[in-house]
């Protein structure tokens, strides 16, 4: 067996290795993944309390909205007073 | 304080289960007597004129936008589709209702769009979130971009609704061919009211305007129990779906998503409870995604319950709306997400527009403003205007 067919067969080999690698880290990051969800829908009913701040979360909004708006008239005012 | 205290009486909480599935099977006896008031009512007031009474919705456009509005004030689909069948029942034309069921689709999706606003002090989160919440709309638009002018040129869901509606009840009345056992029981109430009104002297067309005020008032309010009920009741079942779905694939998430809404009767709940899931990172776009189609096709399930609840000779056309419902969402989620090109628009719109939401919450405010109030209206008056 030649040095080039040697280099060849080691680089293979290494991909291999890699790609086995690859994968078992794959279902590895999909088994996390999958735990993570269980424990997630496990606290459903946490959530269903959001459902029912509604009229809070567009109060909440607003302000900000607000708060964004009078920003952006400060600082068109402003540009206008420079120029 | 004893141990004892914190201990569940097995029971007590049975017995208090059973008390709760009692009350929800009363108000869903409510909710078709509802609907039965409804179709009489709109059938006393109006008469043959029914088709005049809403010739100004006989524009598509201008009937999508009242079943938008109507839904996005109302926050709920089920109550919007559940009046329309009433309506139906009473006189009104299905090529008028068919916008408008196509409209509640569109309007029922600011619901979780308000509760992905909790997350938007949070960065990161209130755009997965807010993204979550988006796709349902944009699906829900490009159905109806789709769909609608389809429907306008060939009419294929008015024809298809019909030819299903046929074969179920075979083009008679429901009652007459006994496929339907509940309208029987839903009609004596609503014909004792009517009994009362023409009893202390009122004329048809007030004893129908106030059986339809009635009906849309009990309606509202028999769907807010029932939701908030089943959300407590159901709740256990939707964790054991959820995590049925988890790791099994698009398919499996249209049908839980559709399985949950059934449970609960409510397309917002369902689409409402995975805002935080995606909020919080652990479910992708992608995977939260097929579950709101889901709830697309579980919502139908209240319009066709509504359906069972007319009696007489447009009982045919009640059944017809509701399986128009049905099949207008069950097609959206096999065309749309089944050609890949098409199935990504959703995505690819909602993280953009979440993108944007993140930088200014003004785009938000600009966004439900345009979409459920402002190009709405703007249609309305465009089409009134040209007369279109």
């Amino acid at each position: 067996m030649n040095q080039f067919s040697i280099s060849r067969k080691s680089l293979e080999d290494k991909i291999c290795e890699l790609e086995e690698t690859l994968t078992h880290l794959k279902q590895q990051l999909q088994k996390q993944e999958e735990a993570d969800q269980h424990k997630a829908i496990d606290n459903l009913d946490q959530y269903l309390g959001a459902i029912d701040s509604k009229y809070n979360n567009l109060k909440d909004f607003w302000q900000i909205v607000r708060q964004e708006l009078a920003e952006l008239f400060s600082n068109n005012s402003n540009d206008h007073n420079k120029t | 304080m004893s141990d004892t205290t914190y201990v569940d009486n097995p029971t007590t909480t049975s017995s208090s289960n059973w008390m709760n599935w009692l009350f929800v099977l009363g108000l869903v006896y409510l909710l078709l007597v509802a609907v039965g008031m409804i179709g009489s009512g709109f059938k006393a007031a109006a008469g043959d004129q029914a088709k005049e009474l809403f010739a100004f919705a006989s524009n598509p456009f201008t009937a999508l936008v009242v079943g938008t509005v109507a839904t996005a004030l109302i926050q709920s689909s089920s109550t919007v589709t559940s009046i329309i069948v009433g309506l139906v029942a009473g006189g009104l034309p299905v090529a008028i209702a068919i916008p408008m069921v196509m409209g509640a689709n569109i309007g029922t999706t600011i619901t979780n769009t308000i509760v992905s606003l909790g997350h938007v002090r949070q960065g990161e989160e209130f755009k997965r979130a807010f993204a979550a919440a988006t796709i349902h709309d944009f699906f829900n638009l490009i159905s109806v971009v789709i769909f609608l002018p389809l429907e306008i040129m060939f009419g294929f869901l008015q024809k298809t609704g019909a030819y299903i509606a046929d074969l179920m009840v075979g083009g008679d009345s429901m009652s007459v061919k006994g496929f339907n056992f509940i309208s029987p029981l839903v009609k004596p109430p609503v014909s004792f009211l009517q009994d009362i009104f023409g009893g202390i002297g009122l004329s048809d067309v007030v004893a129908g305007i106030i059986l339809i005020t009635l009906g849309i008032a009990l309606i509202f309010f028999v769907i807010t129990l029932i939701g908030k009920l089943l959300k407590v009741l159901m709740v256990g079942r939707a964790k054991e779906i959820l995590h049925g779905a988890v790791g099994r694939g698009p398919v499996s998430g249209i049908l839980s998503g559709t399985a949950i809404t059934v449970l609960v009767q409510s397309s917002s709940t369902t689409t409402s409870l995975i805002v935080p899931l995606a909020g919080s990172g652990v479910f992708s776009l992608k995977q939260v995604y097929p579950f709101t189609l889901g709830a697309n096709i579980g919502t139908c399930i209240t319009a066709l319950l509504a359906a069972t609840a007319i009696t007489g000779a447009n009982a045919i056309f009640a059944l017809q709306i509701a399986l128009i419902h049905f099949i207008y969402n069950v097609v959206g989620v096999v065309v749309i997400y089944g050609i890949p090109f098409l199935r990504n628009i959703p995505i690819y719109a909602a993280e953009y527009l979440a993108e944007m939401a993140t930088k200014r919450k003004l785009y938000v405010a600009l966004y439900i403003g345009f979409v459920f109030f402002l190009i709405p209206i703007a249609a309305i008056g465009l089409s009134q205007l040209f007369g279109w």
